[in-house]
Parts: structure tokens; C-alpha cells; sequence
């Protein structure tokens, strides 16, 4: 740029010089008209030199640009050869370093399998090697394995399967489970010794258990007592003569029984079972019975008229159940009815000691679904033994309370504090 | 690769537990029945609270040496004279036509009323003057040729009817006055 605007001094000077002479104020003629030529000439050369070195100039421009961009090109290739030798020295590097990490695992690999061999044959002869074989045959290994398992659970369940049985109740999702053993080939020529167990999580008035007896076989006897009637060995877990109310809950037993035979008895034994449902105790049935009083009022407690529903209570009928029931304590326990209750069948007190309630002419709890002493801490029962409505088993008031002092108190009235009205301390 | 050795060194490992399990089971040193928990049926509940726990505390106090008295007069009786006897025939002419038990008697303070099947002439007092109301009582049997030993040795047995408490808070005893 400076360098094609600007002329050099020298050529400024001559060109003032000429415009100079060319003014109007000089009035020259021939001569003047060749030196003009001349003039020109020079002026013309002049230009063309100028001409000439502007062209240098500018060449020498464009030469420098094409230069400076050569360079430029350069420095970019030698930054992209730079980046692809560093990419290059780096995947060698992941490549050693993951090479190096394989190496490790696979002595560490090696390692382990050598401990689990040795270990393996330590514990037991041929474990180990059994091990190092299932690490170098994997496929084979896991085909064994499959086997391994699959085979005894086959084998277990075809033993077991005709000896064991299980069943889902409806209704309260408690399952029963009863499976039996018996040495079969102890039977041969002598006494075996066979078992059933029997789980039940829930609540049953009875469970029974029957067996056929096996060919070949004679049976001897059974823990607990079982019924035999030549065919079939039965049990009822409840018991014989069940009392009142009685349930089975949370069950887990076992029945034993011993079997002799002149042979193995080829068949398995088939357990059979069944579930008797628990039935609610009487107490809802009575209430429903009469719900009033025998002189016509609604008696004031929560379970109406429990104690004499019938309306058959009397002094002298009580007299008669307590000599037949308890001929030794009858006369203290008509003296303690009469503390207790004044001979109120429907006796109620709220504020007894237990917070339920005191019912009945011995003034006891409410009836609780219970298989022990407790079944007879029941008041809110008809008092009289003889008038139950049938099918109903909750006791009643007397025989519980006999029951209860008998078999629970062994007989001191403790449980009664109108006991000293019957001159028991 | 690693991972799939990995997971066969599992397996053999679960093969070996496997083989150790069955073994075990095998020989019967696992899960061996205990032979006393076998052979007994379910045991009952556990007994839970006090057995003698008193339900109720009567609002009187008994007395008790009086009562084991009663009890025992009750229990092994004295035989009663004939004029005794033929008193109580004449009491017992007092129930009901074809009643062989029930009520004698029924006054404002107390009743009169005989049990048969324990053979006991019982009062029931009604209002809380104990001590004179079992004063009118023996009277009334005394009235009927009963003496007053026939009342202590037959015996006649006084009880407290519904709500009765005595008065001066005294201690109640079942046997009659003089006896």
C-alpha cells in the first residue's frame, strides 16, 4: 500500500517542474514543442518504471502471502502427525496394560484352582480334582452339576412321595402336612418302629390319621394309643373323650407305632387324613336361645340371659348336680353360690379382678376358646349341666367351676374368695 | 472370558456344597429326628396368670371359724330329737300343695325356703339389720315347736340376699343366734 501511492521524491519534483512551464504565462513555440516531446518520453518511461516496480512489488507481496500460507499449512500437518503418534503410542499402552491385567487374573485364576484343588482333595479324596475338572470343562462341569442336583431331588421325591402327603384347607389358607417313615427292611423277620408326623399351624376340633396295615405285617402298638380294627390302624388326635369345647391348635406331633413281618412288605403306606373344623363354643347358641329373663326383664350384662336360658334354675335342682358332681364339697359350694351370687344364675359383676367380668353363680370369666385349665374359667354359661341344648360343648356353670377347683386348684377354692363363707381359710 | 470362568469356579463351588449336603443327609448326622419330642401328643397351652386369682371380692366379711362350724354341722349332722322331727314335718307342711321344696315362708325381712336335695331349711335375709332380722327368724321356727337346739344342730342356715350388707359393717356368720 505505501509502497504503490507514494512516488519517490525525485519524480515529484520534475513533475512540479513541468507543470511549471506549462502555464499559460510561458510563451514558448518549435523548440518548446520538441523538449515537450522529449518531457513525455521521460514521463512515459518514467510511469512505465513506476508501472514496473509497483508489478515487483506486488509480486513480491504475493509471494510473501504464498509463504506465510505454506507455512501455515505446515504447522497444522505437523500438529495432526504429532496427535496420530500420540493416539498410536496410547493404544499400545491400553493394549500392554490390558494385556499385563489378563496376565494377572490368569495367574490368579491358575492360583485358585490350584488352592481348590488341593483343598478339594484335603477334605475328601478326588473333591479337588473333581473342582479342577469343572474349571477346565466348564460345559461338562455345569452338565454334572445339573445332574448332580436334579437327580437325588428325583430319586428323594420318588422315595418320599408315596409316604408323604400334604393338603391347603380352604378357607383359613393353615395347611396340614403328615408324612410317615418306616424301615421296611427292618420288618423282615423282626419289630420296626414306624412313624407319622403331623403339623397343623391352625385350629381343629380333631385330626384323623389312618394307616392300612401292609401286607405281611401284624401290628403291635402305637404312642399314642391308636384303634385297630384288623385292617386299619387309626388315630384321633384330640383324644378319647374329648371335653367340652376341646380344639387342637398349632399341632406338630408325631404317632409311633410298630409293625412286625415275615417279609418286606412291597408297597408303600399310604397315610390317610382329615380335618374336623373347629366349631364356636355355645355361648352365641344360648344367648340366642332366650335372651331375656325368666321374670320377664332383660338381664343387664353383654350376654344376656347366659346363666338360665331354660329357666329351670331352682336351689333344689342345684343341690342334686352339686351331690352328684362334687358329693364330698356339696355343701361348701352351695355356701360360696350364695356369697358369690346369692343364687343368681345371671349374676354379673363388671369389676372383677380380671377386667372381663364376673358371670354366673361363681361369679367366673367369660368363656375363652381354650384348650386348658382356662377352658373352665367360663361363667357366661348355662348353670345347669343337664340342660344344655345338644350339640353345645362350653361346660357349664357348676362343672366348671368343680372342674377348674379340682383338676387346677387341686381342690382349695382359691380362686374364690367366698370360700370363708364355707369355712376354707 | 474372565467372567464366564468366574461363573464355573461358582458352580464348582456349589457342586461341592451340593455333594457335602447330600452326603450328610445321607448318614443321618443332619436333621436326625429327636426321638423323645416323637411320641407325644400336642401339649395344651401354656397356663398363663394366676389360677387362684379371686375373680370377685364379696362386700362382706364371712366369719370363717363360724362357717366351718356350719359346714361341718352341715356335713355330719346331729340327729334331731322326735319333737325336732315332727317340727319340721310340720314346717315342711308349710310348702306349697305337691312341692316336696321351695318356699315356707316370706316375710318383709327374709324368706324361708327348704332344699330337699341337701336337706337344708336356708333364710335369706333382706335387709341389712342382720342381727335382729335372725332374731325374728329363730323366733318364727321356735314358734313352729322347733327348739333351739333342733334350730343350731338341724342347722338352719341363714345366707344374705341380693345387696345385703350388714349394718354396722360387722362380720356375717351363717349360723343363727344362740347356737
Amino acid at each position: 500500500m505505501d509502497i504503490e501511492n507514494k512516488l519517490p521524491e525525485e519524480d515529484q519534483s520534475e513533475e512540479q517542474e513541468n507543470n511549471d512551464r506549462s502555464s499559460p504565462s510561458n510563451p514558448s513555440s518549435n523548440g518548446r514543442g520538441e523538449k515537450k516531446e522529449a518531457k513525455n518520453e521521460v514521463k512515459q518511461n518514467k510511469k512505465e518504471n513506476i508501472d514496473k516496480n509497483d508489478q515487483k512489488a506486488k509480486g513480491k507481496d504475493d509471494a510473501l502471502n504464498q509463504q506465510h500460507s505454506k507455512d501455515k499449512g505446515l504447522g497444522l500437518l505437523s500438529k495432526k502427525l504429532k496427535a496420530v503418534r500420540e493416539a498410536k503410542r496410547g493404544e499400545r499402552l491400553k493394549a500392554a496394560k490390558t494385556l499385563a491385567k489378563s496376565a494377572i487374573k490368569k495367574k490368579v485364576l491358575q492360583a485358585a484352582k490350584k488352592g481348590l484343588i488341593a483343598g478339594g482333595n484335603t477334605i475328601a479324596p478326588g473333591l479337588g480334582t473333581a473342582t479342577g475338572f469343572a474349571i477346565d470343562h466348564p460345559k461338562t462341569a455345569a452338565i454334572i452339576v445339573v445332574l448332580a442336583i436334579t437327580l437325588p431331588i428325583i430319586i428323594l421325591t420318588m422315595v418320599f412321595s408315596a409316604f408323604t402327603s400334604s393338603l391347603n384347607t380352604s378357607g383359613e389358607g393353615d395347611s396340614v402336612f403328615v408324612s410317615g417313615s418306616c424301615p421296611h427292611d427292618a420288618i423282615a423277620g423282626g419289630v420296626a418302629e414306624c412313624s407319622i408326623n403331623v403339623s397343623y399351624p391352625g385350629e381343629a376340633s380333631d385330626i384323623l390319621i389312618s394307616i392300612d396295615l401292609p401286607p405281611g405285617t401284624e401290628y403291635i402298638d402305637s404312642v399314642p394309643e391308636a384303634t385297630f380294627d384288623g385292617k386299619t390302624i387309626s388315630w384321633s388326635l384330640i383324644g378319647p373323650n374329648p371335653l367340652p369345647n376341646a380344639k387342637l391348635s398349632n399341632v406338630n406331633t408325631t404317632l409311633l407305632f410298630h409293625l412286625r413281618g415275615s417279609g418286606v412288605p412291597s408297597a408303600s403306606l399310604p397315610i390317610a387324613y382329615s380335618i374336623v373344623p373347629f366349631v364356636e363354643s355355645e355361648t352365641p347358641i344360648q344367648e340366642a336361645l332366650n335372651n331375656s329373663g325368666c321374670d320377664g326383664s332383660t338381664p343387664n350384662n353383654p350376654h344376656g340371659n347366659f346363666g338360665n336360658p331354660n329357666c329351670d334354675f331352682n336351689k333344689n335342682e342345684l343341690g342334686k348336680i352339686l351331690r352328684r358332681e362334687d358329693p364330698a364339697n356339696a355343701y361348701k359350694w352351695d355356701a360360696i353360690i350364695a356369697c358369690e351370687s346369692t343364687y343368681n344364675p345371671n349374676a354379673y359383676n363388671p369389676n372383677s379382678s380380671s377386667g372381663k367380668g364376673a358371670y354366673g353363680l361363681l361369679q367366673m370369666n367369660p368363656a375363652q376358646q381354650r384348650t386348658d385349665i382356662y377352658r373352665f374359667d367360663a361363667g357366661n354359661v348355662n348353670w345347669n349341666p343337664d340342660s344344655r341344648p345338644l350339640g353345645v360343648a362350653a361346660g357349664a356353670q357348676v362343672t366348671n367351676a368343680i372342674n377348674y377347683n379340682t383338676i387346677g386348684l387341686k381342690g382349695s377354692f382359691k380362686y374364690w374368695e367366698c370360700r370363708k363363707a364355707a369355712g376354707i381359710r | 472370558m474372565i467372567n464366564i470362568d468366574k461363573k464355573y469356579i461358582l458352580l464348582g463351588a456349589l457342586f461341592l456344597t451340593l455333594v457335602f449336603v447330600l452326603v450328610l443327609i445321607a448318614t443321618g448326622s443332619v436333621g436326625a429326628p429327636v426321638a423323645e419330642d416323637q411320641s407325644t401328643i400336642p401339649t395344651q397351652s401354656p397356663i398363663d396368670g394366676n389360677l387362684d386369682q379371686a375373680n370377685t371380692i364379696p362386700p362382706v366379711t364371712y366369719n370363717t371359724d363360724a362357717s366351718k362350724k356350719q359346714i361341718e354341722k352341715k356335713e355330719n349332722r346331729i340327729p334331731l330329737t322326735q319333737s325336732d322331727l315332727d317340727a319340721k314335718q310340720e314346717i315342711l307342711s308349710l310348702l306349697p300343695e305337691g312341692q316336696s321344696y321351695g318356699i315356707i315362708y316370706s316375710s318383709e325381712n327374709f324368706n324361708i325356703e327348704y332344699v330337699e336335695s341337701l336337706d337344708l331349711i336356708k333364710v335369706e335375709i333382706l335387709s341389712n339389720s342382720i342381727e335382729d332380722i335372725k332374731t325374728e327368724a329363730v323366733n318364727w321356727f321356735r314358734d313352729q315347736g322347733l327348739s333351739q337346739e333342733g334350730v343350731c344342730n338341724y342347722p338352719v342356715d341363714f345366707y344374705l340376699g341380693s345387696g345385703v350388707v350388714p349394718d354396722g359393717g360387722e362380720i356375717f356368720s351363717p349360723i343363727a343366734p344362740g347356737c
